[in-house]
């Protein structure tokens, strides 16, 4: 015969299982407990282009940083480009995180949002940099340069050429708008890519100020053809795996990376836009900003200013693919295949930055409009 | 009825106290701040603006298009269901509804494999004509919208039809035949009048989840297309929050209607008689030749849409395309721990979708008590909270919770809590509808019968309540855990990298073209999904038929 | 083991339907059955006396004690069902012992009188048996241990056998009768089928419309019915209607249809009477009398036992019982179907209000 089931007390089950559970959660929440460390908000692919990859090149460069204060830094990658960072620390304004952030560029400080969450601050070590793109950056301050590049038009050389395509070493807007070559075109989403937003407005520097034009005009001709990208790293892949894909936009840098890459001569060229006798590009400039509010805003400070350091300056060329703000530094040899900026036009110059903080919003909801099917 | 005792009131407020506190407080807020502020375009410019009449254009007319799609492609499959005898039928009953569970972002891997450019389709193609380049690409642009939308619901319109097609009484057709009506009147005067609730209630979940539709869109509409919520994705990730929270009210507004269409629609519904054991069906033999044919055709069909993209996965797993090779990369991903391992990710994805279940059966019971509550007010304001989740952008929620409660109290250091309360508020509706419906078909009498034999009211829910909902709860559970794993939206918005999961790394191999680390990373939840559906299938019976 | 008074109870619904007032006492150990058609409301009665419906004026009283407002789990009550409503979550052990560990009785003690209930409804082989692996006789007898299993005060049962097949049925309703005198417990059974509460009850109480008819013993009732209703629903009623025409000495002489038919009462001329007489206290005859009553033969149905005849008497059917085959093989031979019946004065009934 069977035992007779005694009935257990749900009490001590609700009691068992609930310590259970709550052992787990303590278990996680101290494994993932986050202690109090100066938080350095950054972009995915932050100084992640090199060899060694991210990790090794920040601790190697913000070591004897992090010696010096006693401190860890902790660099917070978030998967997504500087406006989502932006977005993430007005989210965040009211009892912010971040110390620091990077990536912030030209285009995204005069954007209101990008001011409110920062704190000017002027660097004693600015005096180690060009005065031309402090300005070029931000006269005011929030910001202070860490690196720049020239956004213009990328090609790989083993799809098309000079031979097939004469029209690469003068290249216009209008050149692209043929449907063989506008569908060859691989450029990013200006709402969501810092290089998109700088095409978009190089676009629209040539053709308002050099052109006369209606810019909206181009898109109206490229649009259905164009592969508009969500970002960068999407617009690479797609460039790089799809054979017909010709044409991307992208970095002046990038030639120097190939070149670095394969060990020999480059096989990726540069198409800069061609107009009134000279090649122009459009001058993106990184910066660094103090968080306002953040937590410890003395060692943002002194992280800011160790910013311009050789120790970090020095791993930009060939981790991040830009040039250093710290012009007197030596660039590696590859750089010589890159467009330096003193080769080409700068098109921000036809832009001044009032005009584009007024019409920016403006801008990018008329290129919505266009771009928008039907 | 014994009054209420004062405890009751306190367990039963308890869920929707806290979806007053982690719902309608952050999204109220963050939509007050949008609209009163004045940061960003106000709500007269950004309705005024031709984009945000095309976003809303589209959103409607695709959800109309695929929501006419699935019912086209779900309606004879619910015939089949109701009327077709076979072998494991339960069995095909439980899988029906994993494409429905499965996480959007896995949907996109498998239609990528399957209908895209080199895909599975494409590829056949392009051997028969002998083609070097791509002939066809379903998996981009509206097309590929607008099949994974028929691929999400039209098993939930086989599910709810066929339930309903279930409760129809044999002895009506029966003597509608006697009377000599063909099987087309039949159809149009008996049949469909009884499953159109059913039939109107599943187009109006479909309408309602392909209108809220984001990673799919996301991924597939390259920025040009957009539903409503991926432009509000867009304007809070461009900080301009008046047209972020402008484009949340409309979208609301509309969700909200909606809901309340369907709720009405639910209550004629629940007056429907019982499942009868006697339904008319017929085994596959039993059919004339044609309707075989026609048959076989569609099941092929289904095969091809449902099962595909489905099937894909396991391909998407091992076989990379970009170097054609098969390859055990995504697996050793999967294990891979440090920033850019798959470990994590997963760990996070358990541990989270875990925690979100439970708060999701602990929430639910409740919410499914005061469903049933005789208090007056109280069964609508807790259908109310259970619905909300469903019309409200899981974007606006996460940037609420984000603001309200993680930032003030500090948990955006590490907001994995946030992260599960955003799953778990998303979860929700299914759970405790589940448990709802679970709780009304238990007997009275039984209930009473503890009460008489003198069982305290914790005595009776636990030792004869609780035992009796445990399938209900196993099918919301799941269904919270589903959900759960598979969000991504709240989570990519909320998370710091430590905090990401499996979805989000899903998403951002996807988008630099890592397709095997994505594929076997879809491949782990779709195996996930289907082991936590088969289980549940045999503890419960199929009992989940009516849980939508 | 209880006593239940009932004083006054009422409860009125929201759809206007209204129970009460009903005033009923049961004795200590003795077994009543409220009897009544469907929608009479015996059934919210039952549900007052265990707790689950409340009642808005009136006092419930065990042994002297007041009720109202106590829950059911306080009142000590064992209750079986129409439709058992066994835990299916647990097995017939379990189910058994159920009252007796929410009574927190011990392991032992619990387990001591499940076996002693088991024994006594012949139920100790199915113990360990889920409940889906029993059937409905067997249900029904798990049902009954259940309810008695912690030794309630009051038994309450609620057309506990009328899902059974008539054989199961007569052979429960012998074994509850057999349990419930062996454990004298206070019991109240409802039903709507009169052979089930005469076979059962010490005392019935029909009930019609949320009010108590009469309440007696099945022969009190059966042989003595109070009124219209309780005649016709026990089926002892050939209600008949007439005026009285000359009383004398507690002798009437009624006048019903043109017909005058001898009765026995106290009434005044010209006073109109209800009465009812039982259908085998009727006497058929085919030679017709000029001074009783005649009618037409309708149909003659044999029954066990016994033959049952409808008389048309003036377009109302009067039935007559019979067990004399000789009269009824006269009356299929006779061909106008005419006959005369009478009965003895003292053996109708006359009828209240």
């Amino acid at each position: 015969m069977a035992e007779y089931p005694v009935r257990r007390n749900p009490k001590t089950i609700i009691v068992v299982v609930t310590i259970i559970t709550i052992l787990i959660v303590a278990t996680y929440g101290i494994l993932s407990f986050w202690k109090p460390r100066f938080v350095v908000y950054t972009y995915s692919s932050f100084m992640d282009w090199g060899d060694e990859g991210a990790e090794v090149v920040l601790e190697r460069a913000f070591a004897p940083f992090e010696e010096q204060y006693g401190i860890d830094i902790d660099f917070v990658v978030l998967e997504a480009d500087a406006n989502f960072i932006v977005s993430r620390l007005n989210a965040e304004a009211s009892n912010p995180v971040a110390d620091v952030v990077i990536g912030i560029d030209n285009i995204l400080i005069l954007q209101e949002a990008a001011r409110n969450v920062l704190q000017p601050y002027e660097s004693p070590s600015l005096a180690l940099i060009n005065d031309t793109l402090v300005n070029a950056l931000d006269p005011d301050h929030y910001l202070t340069p860490f690196d720049f590049g020239l956004v213009t038009l990328i090609y790989s050389m083993n799809t098309i050429n000079t031979t097939t395509h004469p029209q690469l070493d003068n290249l216009t807007l209008a050149d692209l708008t043929t449907t063989e070559l506008a569908s060859a075109l691989v450029t990013e989403d200006p709402h969501l890519s810092s290089p998109g937003l700088a095409f978009l407005l190089s676009q629209i520097a040539i053709y308002e100020k050099i052109l006369d034009e209606d810019w909206t005009n181009w898109w109206e001709a490229v649009e259905g053809n164009i592969d508009v990208e969500e970002g960068w790293t999407e617009a690479w892949s797609s460039w790089s795996s799809d054979p017909t894909k010709h044409l991307l936009v992208s970095y002046g840098t990038d030639p120097a990376y190939s070149a670095n890459y394969l060990g020999t001569a480059p096989d990726t060229a540069i198409a800069p836009f061609h107009y009134q006798d000279t090649d122009w590009a459009w001058m993106q400039v990184e910066g660094v900003g103090l968080v306002k509010n953040g937590p410890n805003p003395d060692l943002g400070k002194a992280f800011i200013d160790y910013c311009l350091n050789a120790t970090v300056q020095s791993e930009i060329a060939l981790n991040q693919w830009m040039f250093p703000v710290r012009t007197d530094l030596i660039l590696p040899a590859v750089f010589d295949y890159a467009i330096h900026p003193n080769e080409v036009s700068i098109l921000n110059t036809l832009l001044n930055n009032t005009e584009i903080a007024d019409n920016l919003q403006s801008w990018l909801d008329e290129y919505d409009t266009v771009m928008t099917p039907g | 009825m014994i009054k209420q005792e004062s405890w009751g009131y306190v367990v039963l407020a308890f869920p929707i106290v806290l979806m007053f506190i982690f719902l309608i407080f952050p999204v109220s807020s963050v939509i007050v701040y949008g609209l009163m502020s004045g940061t960003g375009s106000s709500f007269i410019e950004t309705i005024s603006a031709y984009y945000t009449q095309y976003t809303l254009a589209f959103t409607i007319v695709q959800a109309s298009i695929s929501t006419i799609l699935a019912l086209l492609v779900g309606l004879p499959g619910a015939m089949l269901l109701a009327r077709l005898r076979f072998h494991g039928k339960s069995l095909v009953r439980a899988l029906i509804i994993v494409p429905f569970v499965l996480p959007p972002i896995v949907v996109v891997v498998g239609f990528i494999q399957m209908f895209g450019s080199f895909g599975i389709i494409d590829s056949v193609l392009m051997f028969l004509t002998q083609s070097s380049t791509s002939i066809m690409n379903l998996a981009d642009g509206v097309v590929g919208i607008i099949l994974a939308h028929t691929f999400y619901n039209a098993p939930l319109v086989i599910l709810l039809v066929s339930a309903s097609m279930e409760r129809l009484n044999p002895e009506l057709e029966e003597s509608a035949e006697i009377l000599g009506a063909n099987s087309v009147s039949r159809f149009r005067r008996i049949t469909l009048p009884h499953i159109l609730p059913a039939l109107s209630a599943s187009a109006i979940l479909t309408f309602l989840f392909c209108f809220m539709s984001f990673p799919i869109v996301l991924a597939f509409g390259n920025g040009v297309y957009r539903t409503m919520e991926v432009q509000i994705w867009n304007a809070f990730r461009w900080s301009d929050y008046g047209e972020a929270s402008s484009l949340a009210l409309i979208q609301i507004l509309i969700t909200v209607t909606l809901a309340v269409t369907y709720i009405r629609l639910g209550r004629v519904a629940d007056t429907d008689s019982g499942p009868t054991a006697t339904i008319q069906t017929a085994s596959f033999g039993k059919y004339k030749n044609w309707e075989k044919c026609v048959i076989v055709t569609y099941l092929v069909l289904i095969l091809v849409l449902i099962g595909g993209p489905i099937a894909s996965i396991f391909r998407a797993a091992f076989f990379d395309p970009i170097r054609e090779i098969y390859t055990f990369d995504g697996f050793s991903y999967l294990v891979k721990t440090g920033t850019n391992g798959g470990l994590q990710p997963l760990i996070n994805s358990l541990f989270y979708g875990g925690l979100a279940t439970l708060l999701s059966v602990i929430i639910g019971i409740p919410l499914a008590y005061a469903h049933k509550s005789k208090t007056r007010g109280l069964p609508a304001l807790s259908s109310t909270m259970v619905l909300l989740p469903l019309g409200i952008s899981s974007i606006t929620v996460a940037y609420g919770l984000m603001t309200v409660i993680a930032v003030p109290t500090g948990l955006n250091i590490n907001p994995w809590p946030i992260i599960v309360i955003a799953q778990t508020i998303i979860g929700l509706p299914f759970t405790a509808r589940t448990i709802e419906i679970g709780l009304k078909s238990i007997d009275p009498n039984i209930l009473d019968q503890a009460d008489s034999l003198g069982a305290s009211r914790l005595q009776r829910i636990f030792f004869v309540e609780l035992p009796l909902l445990v399938p209900s709860i196993l099918v919301g559970a799941v269904f919270a855990f589903a959900m759960a794993i598979g969000e991504m939206s709240a989570t990519l918005f909320i998370a710091l990298p430590q905090n990401y999961t499996l979805a989000v790394a899903i998403y951002d191999n996807l988008g630099v073209r890592h397709f095997v680390q994505a594929g076997a990373s879809s491949l782990v939840l779709v195996v996930l999904c289907i082991a936590a559906f088969l289980a549940m299938e045999k503890i419960s019976e199929g009992s989940m038929g009516g849980t939508l | 083991m209880v006593r239940i008074d009932l004083k006054g109870l009422v409860r009125e619904f929201t759809d206007g339907t209204k129970i009460g007032p009903i005033d009923l006492s049961i004795r200590d150990g003795e077994l009543l059955t409220l009897l009544g058609p469907s929608g009479s409301g015996k059934t919210t009665t039952l549900r007052m006396i265990a707790g689950f419906i409340e009642a808005e004026e009136g006092a419930l009283l065990f042994d002297g004690r007041d009720m109202v407002g106590i829950p059911p789990r306080e009142r000590n009550i064992g209750m079986v069902f129409q439709s058992v409503a066994l835990f299916p979550n647990m097995t017939v052990y379990q189910n058994i012992a159920f009252g007796p560990e929410m009574a927190e009785w011990s392991h032992e003690k619990t387990v001591e009188r499940v076996e002693e209930l088991a024994d006594l409804l012949g139920i100790r082989d199915l113990l360990f048996r889920k409940i889906s692996e029993i059937s409905g006789g067997e249900a029904q007898r798990v049902g009954l241990a259940r309810a008695l299993a912690k030794q309630p005060a009051l038994l309450l049962l609620d057309e506990p056998l009328s899902a059974l097949d008539p054989q199961l049925r007569e052979r429960l309703q012998t074994e509850i009768r057999r349990i419930q005198k062996k454990v004298k417990v206070t019991t109240i059974y409802v039903t709507h089928s009169q052979d089930e509460a005469f076979a059962i009850s010490d005392r019935v109480a029909i009930i019609n419309d949320g009010r108590i008819e009469q309440i007696g013993t099945p022969e009190e009732l059966y042989d003595r019915p109070s009124n219209e209703f309780v005649a016709r629903f026990l089926g002892s009623g050939n209600v008949l209607q007439g005026t009285v025409k000359q009383t004398e000495g507690g002798e009437l002489c009624v006048d019903v249809l043109g017909v005058r038919l001898p009765l026995k009462g106290e009434c005044k001329v010209g006073e109109e009477v209800k009465f009812s007489i039982k259908p085998e206290d009727i006497k058929i005859v085919i030679e017709k009398h000029i001074t009783s009553a005649t009618g037409t033969v309708t149909s003659i149905l044999p029954q066990v036992g016994s033959f049952k005849i409808t008389v048309d008497f003036q377009d109302r059917p009067i039935i007559v019982l019979t067990y004399d085959e000789e009269l009824v093989s006269r009356l299929r031979e006779n061909g106008d179907k005419q006959v005369s019946f009478f009965f003895e004065p003292d053996l109708a009934v006359i009828l209240g209000e």
